[in-house]
C-alpha cells in the first residue's frame, strides 16, 4: 500500500523571543494557523522580518530549543505532533533548506554533504551510494561530486542543499526563501522536480515570482503573526493591487508605463562634457580588473572591463547583473577596496576633476555592505551612530541633535538595547543610519534591498537622495532597479551590456 | 596543506598510500632521530629523508621547511655550545673553554634531529589528504564527536578568514575620514607601533567573534536536522582502503621499519 | 523528551557542542595564522591567537578552551608548514585554555559584562602553564640555550594574549550579550 503524504496543520500556534533587559520579548506570531493538503506545493509569502525562517525552524524542531522564548500552540503532520519531537528525529518527516546555504553546508565534498543525513539516518553503505548517485544526478551535480561545496556559486548551493533533501526525501519539505537569487531556468527546473515528486512543500518567500502561478496549489500571506490565505487570483488585478497594499511591490514596478518614465539604460558611451558640468562627481574610465581563482565562484567573470562610467550629484544609479557578473568588484573599484591594473577614477576636488588613489576613494566613498553585521561591535544604537562624528569636533549637544535626527529618520529604535538583538532589518536599516550621518560624497548600497521590504528599501533611497550626493544601489532586482533609480547599468560578464 | 584546506587534492602514488601506514612511518623515524646513534650516522638518515621529500613533493617545496627553520637552525648553532663545555676544548681564552667539542657535536645533533622530524612532519602532512587523516584517526579510534569537531573547523577556517577581511575593510571604510588612509583591502600598513595596532585591531575582533559566535546555534540547527544527536549508530560512507591495500601498505611500511632497525643495529 | 532536555537545548546538546568548540576552534586557528609577526622567531610568530584562548577560556568555560586552544593552534601549524610543533602546540595551548577556564570560572558576583580580576589571575596560570610547556619541549628538541632565548618572546606573546582578551570580552558580553548563555 502507498502511504499517502500526511497533511500539514497548524493550529493557534504563538511564539515570542526571549526578553532581554532593554529589549522588550518579540511577539512572531499570535495564534497562527494553516492547513496543508497532502502533496500538493504551496507558497507563503511574507516580507523581511515577518517570521518565515522562524517558522520553519519551529517546524523542524529547531526553535525554541536553540533559541529560548515561549511557544504555544499545535502542529500536526498528519498523525505527529511535531513540536513534541527533538529535530533529529524527524529526518524523515520534514526537511528544510535554510535561507543561506553557507550556514547549513557541512562537509569538506558534495557526496560527503549529501551522503551525511543518510549516515545519521544508520542507512548501509550501498543504499547511501545509491539514493546520493540519484540526487546530485537529478540536481545536474554529478561533476562536483568530488569537489568542495565552497567553490559552487549561491544557486548551486542550494541545489546541493535539495538534493540532500532528495536522498532523504522526507514527507514535507520546507524550503526557505530557496528561489532568490536563482536563474529563472533554474527556477523552473526546481519547481517542476517538486511537481514531479509529488511531496508536500511549503516555499516561503519574501517576493513573488511569476512561476508561482504556474506551479503553486495555494498563496499564502503571513503578516503580523498572522496568516491568511490568498483568494485573489494570481495574474488578476486584484493580485497586483493586494501585492502593492502589503509592500511587496512598489508601484510602477512591472507595469509599462511608458518610454518616458523608464530610467536610462547606459550603454556607456561617453558624454565629454562631463568634465565641466560642476554635477559631476565621479569618472571612471578604462578600468580593468583581473580575477585571481580564489574568490571566484564556479562560471564567474573572469575580468571586470568598464570603458566610461559618469556619476553626478544628486542621481541615482543602479548597478543590475546575476551572480558573479562584477557587481560588487565595481563597488569596490569605486570605493577604493581594490585597485584596478589599468585605468582611472577621477573624483571631484574642489573645482575640477582629479584623479584619486585609493586612500582618497576610501575617504569619498561610502560603502555599505550586503551584511550590515560586519560593522556593527558597539553595545547601544547610540554609540553607533555617534562614532563617526567623534572626530569631527563637535560639541555634545550637537552630537545627540543629529543622532536623534537619525533615529526618527530611519525609524530606529532609541535607548539601550544592543543593535545585534534588534532584527535584521532594523540593523540594515542603523547600517545606513551610520552612513547618512558620514556624509560621504558617493555612497554605494551593495544588495540593500535583501532583508528590506520593498517600500522600507525605497524610504532607505529617498533619505539618501536628500543629501544630494551621488548614488548606487547594486540589485539583481530589475523591477526594482527600474522602479527607483535614474540611470540603470547592466552589468554581464563583468562588462556593461 | 595549505591548499587542501582551499579544496585542492593531491592524487599522486604517494598521496594515496594509506596514512595509517604512514604514521607508522612516521612515528619510526621520530624515534629513529632522538636515539643516541653516531652523528655521521644521523646525518645519513636526515639525507634519505631530505631525498626522499625531493622525489615526493618536489625541489622547491622540500627547500621551503628548510628555509623556515633556519633562523633556529642558527640559533641552535650559536647558543647550544656557550652551554655545553665539557670535554676537549676547540677554542680557549685565557684557559676558559669556550667552544669544545662535545658542544659542537651536541649543537650538530640538535640540529640533524630538528631537521629531521621537520621533514617528516612536512613529508607526513604534505601527501595526506585532511579528510582521509581524519578518517585514520577514527581508525585509531577517535570518537566521531571529535573528528566531526575537526573535519567542522578546518571547514570554518576560509569562512571565517573571509569575514575577517571583510569586517577589517568595512570597519577601515568606515573610519576613513579620520585622517589615516586606509589604503586597499589586504595591505597591511607598516610602521605602527604594536600596541596602537591592537587597540584598533579590537572593535575589528569584536565584530569578527559577534559573528561567529551567532553562527553557533546555526551549526547546531544545521547539524541536528541532519541528524546530529540520533541515538542509532551511524553509518560512513567514506572509508580508509580495503583490507587488501592495507595489507599491502602496512606490510611496505613494516619492511622499511625493519631496514631501519638493521641499519641502526649495524652503524651506532 | 522530558523538560530537562528541553531546557538543556541550547547548551547541552551534541549538536551544541560539536558546533561552538568547532567554530571556537577555527577561530583560534585563524587568528594564531592571521596576524603574524615575525621576529627572528624560531619556529613561531606574536600572533592574536592567545587572545581567542583567553576569550574563549572566560566566555565559554575551561573545556572550550581546551580544545579551542589545543585544536586550533595545532591546526595551524599544519596549515602553515610547522607541522612539527602540532604536537607541542595541542599540549601546551590545551592546557593553558584548560587551566586559564577552571580559574576564570570561579564564581564572581559582579556583572557579566564587568572586569573580572579572576581573569588576570586565568591569564597568568595560563601563560606559566604554556610557556612551561614549550620550554620543556623546546629544551629537548632545541636545547637549552635556544629554549631559553625563545622564553621571553613566548611570554611578550601572552601579555599580548591578557592584555586584548581583558576588554575584547567585556566588548562582546556588552554589544552581544546572549554570549553567556553559551558557556557549558
Amino acid at each position: 500500500m502507498i502511504p499517502t503524504d500526511p497533511h500539514l496543520s497548524i493550529r493557534n500556534l504563538s511564539f515570542s523571543y526571549p526578553e532581554y533587559s532593554g529589549i522588550a520579548a518579540r511577539h512572531l506570531f499570535g495564534g497562527l494557523n494553516l492547513e496543508l493538503s497532502a502533496g500538493s506545493i504551496d507558497v507563503l509569502l511574507a516580507r523581511p522580518d515577518q517570521g518565515k525562517t522562524t517558522l520553519c525552524r519551529v517546524l523542524s524542531g529547531l526553535i525554541p530549543r536553540f533559541s529560548g522564548g515561549q511557544l504555544s500552540g499545535e502542529v500536526r503532520l498528519g498523525n505527529l505532533r511535531l513540536l513534541e519531537q527533538d529535530p533529529y528525529e524527524l529526518l524523515e518527516q520534514v526537511g528544510l533548506v535554510f535561507q543561506h546555504p553557507g550556514e547549513q553546508l557541512l562537509a569538506s565534498r558534495c557526496d560527503s554533504e549529501v551522503a551525511f543525513a543518510l549516515e545519521s539516518l544508520g542507512v548501509p553503505r550501498s543504499e547511501i551510494e545509491t539514493r546520493l548517485a540519484a540526487a546530485l544526478h537529478t540536481m545536474d551535480l554529478e561533476r562536483y561530486r568530488r569537489q568542495s561545496p565552497k567553490i559552487l556559486s549561491g544557486g548551486e548551493k542550494k541545489k546541493l542543499l535539495v538534493a540532500c533533501l532528495l536522498a532523504v526525501d522526507p514527507r514535507l519539505w520546507l524550503l526557505d526563501e530557496t528561489l532568490e537569487e536563482l536563474d529563472s531556468g533554474t527556477k523552473r527546473q526546481l519547481l517542476q522536480l517538486l511537481r514531479d515528486r509529488g511531496r508536500s512543500t511549503l516555499i516561503l518567500s519574501a517576493k513573488w515570482h511569476d512561476l508561482f502561478r504556474e506551479f503553486a496549489n495555494r498563496i499564502f500571506l503571513m503578516e503580523d503573526g498572522r496568516i491568511r490565505a490568498v483568494g485573489e487570483r494570481p495574474g488578476s488585478r486584484d493580485f497586483q493591487r493586494l501585492l502593492l497594499k502589503r509592500g511587496f511591490v512598489l508601484p510602477g514596478e512591472g507595469r509599462n508605463t511608458g518610454k518616458a518614465s523608464l530610467p536610462e539604460r547606459t550603454s556607456g558611451s561617453p558624454g565629454r562634457s562631463e568634465s565641466t558640468d560642476p554635477k559631476t562627481l565621479l569618472v571612471a574610465e578604462d578600468l580593468y580588473f583581473r580575477y585571481g581563482e580564489e574568490g571566484r565562484g564556479a562560471g564567474a567573470a573572469f575580468a571586470l572591463q568598464i570603458d566610461h562610467l559618469r556619476l553626478d550629484a544628486g542621481r541615482i544609479l543602479s548597478v543590475v547583473g546575476d551572480n558573479g557578473s562584477g557587481k560588487s568588484t565595481l563597488g569596490r573599484l569605486l570605493c577604493g577596496l581594490l585597485r584596478p591594473e589599468s585605468g582611472q577614477i577621477r573624483i571631484r576636488k574642489g573645482e575640477v576633476l582629479q584623479p584619486a588613489a585609493v586612500e582618497e576613494l576610501n575617504r569619498f566613498t561610502g560603502y555599505l555592505f550586503q551584511d550590515p553585521d560586519l560593522q556593527i561591535f558597539l553595545p547601544t544604537v547610540f554609540e553607533e551612530l555617534a562614532l563617526g562624528l567623534k572626530h569631527l569636533n563637535l560639541s555634545m549637544e550637537e552630537i545627540r541633535r543629529r543622532v536623534e535626527e537619525t533615529v526618527s529618520l530611519f525609524g530606529l529604535p532609541a535607548g539601550e538595547a544592543p543593535p545585534s538583538l534588534m532584527s535584521y532589518g532594523i540593523r540594515k536599516k542603523l547600517q545606513a543610519g551610520v552612513y547618512y550621518l558620514l556624509e560621504r560624497p558617493l555612497m554605494i548600497i551593495d544588495e540593500g534591498d535583501s532583508g528590506l521590504s520593498v517600500n522600507d528599501f525605497a524610504e532607505m533611497i529617498r533619505i539618501f537622495r536628500k543629501q544630494e550626493g551621488a548614488l548606487i544601489f547594486i540589485t539583481h532586482d530589475h523591477r526594482l532597479a527600474d522602479a527607483l533609480a535614474d540611470e540603470v547599468v547592466e552589468l554581464k560578464s563583468g562588462s556593461i551590456a | 596543506m595549505i591548499a587542501q584546506v582551499y579544496g585542492k587534492r593531491g592524487a599522486s602514488a604517494v598521496h594515496r598510500y594509506d596514512p595509517r601506514a604512514k604514521t607508522l612511518l612516521l612515528l619510526a623515524f621520530l624515534v629513529l632521530f632522538f636515539l643516541p646513534i653516531a652523528v655521521g650516522h644521523l646525518a645519513a638518515y636526515l639525507a634519505v629523508v631530505v631525498l626522499l621529500s625531493g622525489a615526493f613533493l618536489g625541489l622547491s617545496n622540500t627547500l621551503r621547511p628548510i628555509r623556515m627553520i633556519l633562523p633556529i637552525l642558527i640559533l641552535v648553532m650559536l647558543l647550544t655550545p656557550p652551554f655545553y663545555r665539557e670535554g676537549s676544548a676547540l677554542l680557549a681564552v685565557r684557559g676558559l673553554t669556550v667552544l669544545s667539542v662535545s658542544g659542537l657535536l651536541l649543537a650538530l645533533r640538535l640540529i640533524i634531529r630538528f631537521t629531521g622530524i621537520t621533514m617528516v612532519f612536512y613529508l607526513f602532512i604534505g601527501t595526506t589528504d585532511p579528510d582521509e587523516l581524519i578518517l585514520s584517526f577514527r581508525w585509531f579510534r577517535l570518537p566521531y564527536t571529535v573528528s566531526l569537531i575537526l573535519s567542522l573547523a578546518l571547514g570554518y577556517i576560509p569562512t571565517i578568514r573571509t569575514l575577517y577581511d571583510q569586517v577589517r575593510d568595512a570597519h577601515r571604510l568606515r573610519l576613513a575620514a579620520k585622517g589615516e588612509g586606509v589604503g586597499e583591502a589586504g595591505v597591511h600598513r607598516r610602521g605602527r607601533g604594536l600596541f596602537k595596532r591592537l587597540r584598533e585591531s579590537i572593535p575589528v575582533m569584536t565584530s569578527v567573534l559577534i559573528l561567529s559566535v551567532r553562527r553557533i546555534p546555526t551549526l547546531a540547527m544545521a547539524l541536528e536536522c541532519r541528524g546530529v544527536g540520533r541515538k542509532n549508530a551511524r553509518s560512513s560512507y567514506h572509508t580508509l582502503k580495503t583490507r587488501a591495500a592495507l595489507l599491502r601498505d602496512g606490510a611496505i611500511a613494516l619492511a622499511a621499519v625493519a631496514v631501519l632497525v638493521i641499519s641502526v643495529v649495524l652503524f651506532p | 523528551m522530558n523538560d530537562k532536555d528541553k531546557k538543556a537545548g541550547i547548551a547541552g546538546s551534541p549538536a551544541f557542542r560539536i558546533a561552538s568548540l568547532a567554530i571556537l576552534t577555527a577561530l583560534t586557528a585563524v587568528f594564531t595564522y592571521m596576524v603574524r609577526i615575525p621576529i627572528a622567531r624560531t619556529g613561531g610568530y606574536l600572533n592574536l591567537g592567545d587572545v581567542i584562548i583567553y576569550f574563549t577560556a572566560f566566555t565559554f568555560g575551561p573545556v572550550s578552551a581546551l580544545v579551542a586552544g589545543g585544536l586550533g593552534t595545532a591546526i595551524t601549524d599544519l596549515i602553515s608548514g610547522y607541522s612539527q610543533w602540532a604536537p607541542i602546540s595541542l599540549v601546551a595551548h590545551g592546557l593553558q585554555g584548560l587551566v586559564a577556564g577552571l580559574i576564570a570560572s570561579i564564581a564572581w558576583r559582579g556583572k557579566p559584562s564587568t572586569f573580572n580580576p579572576f581573569w588576570v589571575v586565568a591569564a597568568v596560570a595560563g601563560t606559566i602553564v604554556m610557556a612551561g610547556g614549550y620550554l620543556v619541549a623546546q629544551i629537548l628538541m632545541l636545547g637549552a640555550g635556544a629554549a631559553l632565548f625563545e622564553l621571553p618572546w613566548n611570554l611578550l606573546q601572552n601579555l599580548i594574549g591578557v592584555v586584548g582578551a581583558i576588554p575584547l570580552t567585556i566588548a562582546v558580553r556588552q554589544a552581544y550579550p546572549p554570549v553567556t548563555k553559551l558557556r557549558w
